[in-house]
């Protein structure tokens, strides 16, 4: 699984330094799902090589860390296509997420506050589903994906301007665990 | 009419309690040109204790709502009958009502009330519609709306819808993730207002079974959508879907037994049809669009629907023997969630102007295809058309704030009910009640 890790990384990010990977320690049969689940980065010293990995607990590079913040993917309006921006980011997930099949994820869709609540519920599918069906298509097991819509019914900005419906329209990555991607 | 009420004292008295909300108030923002002149004497009352209500005013206060009747402002009155026999035309004539309606109260051995009423016409002086019926203090609000029923029927020859009732949803947003989401139930002036269903996660998507004792809705309780059936009386709840994906519009059958509903668990939103004796599911819509927001034709044998298989979303109509689908509207980017009118001539839907903003209610007559725009205001949502299909209700803004207004059919008349705390979205006008 890390093996993979190593090599999806070079792959997908020629233009990244890749730093702290894990070793292949990391592939050990004693590695146990709790372990990975509840913070390798605290006595997880056996599942990953000193090697650049100054904070201990990462298979990620630290520019690979800062594009797997990234959680949210913004849509136009009435639309669930993907933005080619967004690309990298989602690429860095699907390593995550296809580096440890127990990593699990909801993606939430999301619309403005336009148009009719229904209709939004739907829409807010198809964006969660088309965040799934990349990260799918780059590897990642369906099982591992949950999508739920909320349509417009949750909104994180208030207001009634496109500075905060751009906002609104999005996709949210929310894993599982708390040590997703560390 | 005391049999009706004696059933409705019933129906209310089993309403299991629930925390009050505050009630909606009434604005009225726009009459019709030339509204009926109608005086609504405050009903004579014999008793020592003041009365639990204003019936005159609840009356009047109807009456004008419907935008149709303007009725005459008590400190303008030359005298205050209590009994036919007291009624001078001429005091009427002068001050230009054309209707008057009078009333008396009086109470009854077990301590409820008895009221007798007549709706005069002032031109031709005769009494063209009385009753009297008695109930407790409970229902003197359903005893007023009853009281303009008849008066709005013996005046316009059209059923009134006074004595109906609203569902609404209201959401009080604490931040994205903690919002308290509202199920409530009013009578259709937005009084007597009750919680019926609440909940930390979405609540959306009311619909009234054709009996008006059953609600319909959408809810995310345990973090994903169902479809639920609720007794409004009764409290009493029942799962009816909880696929994977979407679970969303139910809207009730005209004979009360399917629901029309929106999956997604074939991976894509399309329309299906629960019948909720057999529990069988039937798949309607099949293709790789949005398929949503439902509607049965009067006659039960076709469903309109919102989709965006042409690009945009569009409102279409599927023939449920055949499955044929066929295209309604071609005017604008996005006309959706239509609703329609009891003869199955028009529909009520939400269009989109030229604005970003601009989402307003129009009414679609199917065999022309000609829209009609009725609102000009902004991010209308919802319509919900009165069972005698006189008004319709409808969810839009005002500041920050979501709330509900309320338009006639021919857009001549409007009033808002403005709330006085959190987003009060998704009206859903009730079937009459007997």
């Amino acid at each position: 699984m890390q093996l993979m890790n190593i090599g999806k990384a070079f792959l997908l990010a020629s233009s990244l330094v890749v730093v702290g990977c894990s070793s292949t320690g990391g592939t050990s049969t004693g590695e146990t799902d709790s372990a990975t689940k509840a913070g390798s980065g605290v006595d997880s010293g056996s599942m990953t090589s000193a090697a650049g990995a100054t904070d201990g607990m990462s298979s990620l590079t630290m520019d690979e860390k800062t594009l797997v913040d990234q959680k949210v993917f913004l849509f136009p309006f009435d639309s669930s296509n993907l933005a080619a921006e967004d690309y990298n980011a989602l690429d860095i997930h699907a390593k995550v997420l296809a580096s440890d099949m127990n990593q699990m994820i909801t993606i939430e869709g999301h619309t403005d506050e336009r148009g009719t609540r229904e209709y939004n519920l739907a829409l807010g599918e198809r964006r969660a589903k088309a965040v799934k069906r990349y990260l799918v298509m780059k590897g990642v097991a369906p099982g591992q994906i949950e999508t739920v819509s909320y349509g417009k019914e949750r909104p994180v900005a208030e207001g009634h301007s496109e500075s905060v419906w751009k906002q609104n329209r999005r996709a949210v990555i929310v894993p599982a665990a708390a040590n997703y991607g560390n | 009419m005391i049999t009706r009420l004696t059933g409705l004292v019933l129906s209310l008295a089993l309403l299991v309690a629930m925390p009050l909300r505050a009630d909606l108030t009434i604005e009225i923002t726009q009459g019709a040109d030339n509204p009926v002149s109608v005086a609504v004497v405050p009903f004579g009352w014999g008793g020592a204790s003041a009365l639990p209500e204003d019936l005159a005013q609840i009356v009047a206060d109807d009456l004008e709502r419907s935008g149709l009747f303007a009725p005459l402002d008590r400190k303008n009155m030359l005298s205050l009958p209590t009994r036919t026999s007291d009624v001078v035309y001429r005091d009427w004539r002068i001050l230009g009502s054309d209707y008057l309606v009078i009333g008396s109260i009086g109470q009854t051995e077990d301590q409820r009330f008895r009221v007798e009423y007549y709706l005069f016409n002032v031109l031709n002086q005769q009494v063209i519609g009385q009753g009297a019926v008695t109930g407790g203090a409970d229902v003197m609000r359903d005893i007023g709306h009853r009281i303009s029923d008849l008066v709005y029927e013996k005046v316009t020859g059209r059923r009134g819808a006074f004595s109906t009732r609203i569902l609404y949803v209201t959401a009080d947003r604490h931040s994205t993730y903690n919002t308290d989401f509202r199920l409530n139930y009013a009578d259709a002036d937005g009084h007597r207002a009750k919680v019926i269903f609440q909940s930390k996660e979405p609540v959306l998507s009311p619909s009234w079974s054709p009996d008006a004792k059953k609600v319909s809705y959408v809810s995310f309780e345990g973090g994903r959508p169902g479809v639920y059936v609720q007794n409004i009386a009764t409290g009493e709840r029942e799962q009816i879907t909880r696929f994977p994906g979407l679970n969303s519009a139910p809207a009730w059958s005209p004979d009360g037994n399917k629901l029309a509903l929106v999956l997604s668990k074939s991976g894509n939103a399309d329309i299906y049809v629960k019948n909720l004796k057999s529990g069988q599911l039937t798949q309607i819509t099949r293709h790789y669009a949005i398929d949503t927001e439902p509607f049965w034709m009067p006659d039960g044998k076709s469903l309109v629907f919102t989709s965006n298989r042409g690009g945009s979303p569009q409102i279409y109509r599927v023939d449920l023997e055949n499955n044929w689908v066929e295209r309604l509207t071609f005017e604008g980017r996005y006309n959706a969630r239509a609703r329609v009118f009891d003869d199955g001539k028009s529909l009520v839907l939400v269009h989109k102007g030229e604005g970003a903003a601009d989402f307003n209610i129009a009414v679609l007559e199917i065999e022309s295809g000609r829209l009609r725009i009725l609102t000009s205001t902004l991010l209308d949502d919802s319509p919900s058309v009165a069972p005698n299909g006189d008004m319709l209700i409808y969810a839009t803004h005002k500041g920050n704030r979501g709330i509900l207004a309320a338009v006639s059919a021919d857009g001549k008349v409007k009033f808002e009910l403005p709330s006085t705390k959190g987003d009060v979205r998704e009206p859903a006008w009730s079937p009459f009640l007997n």
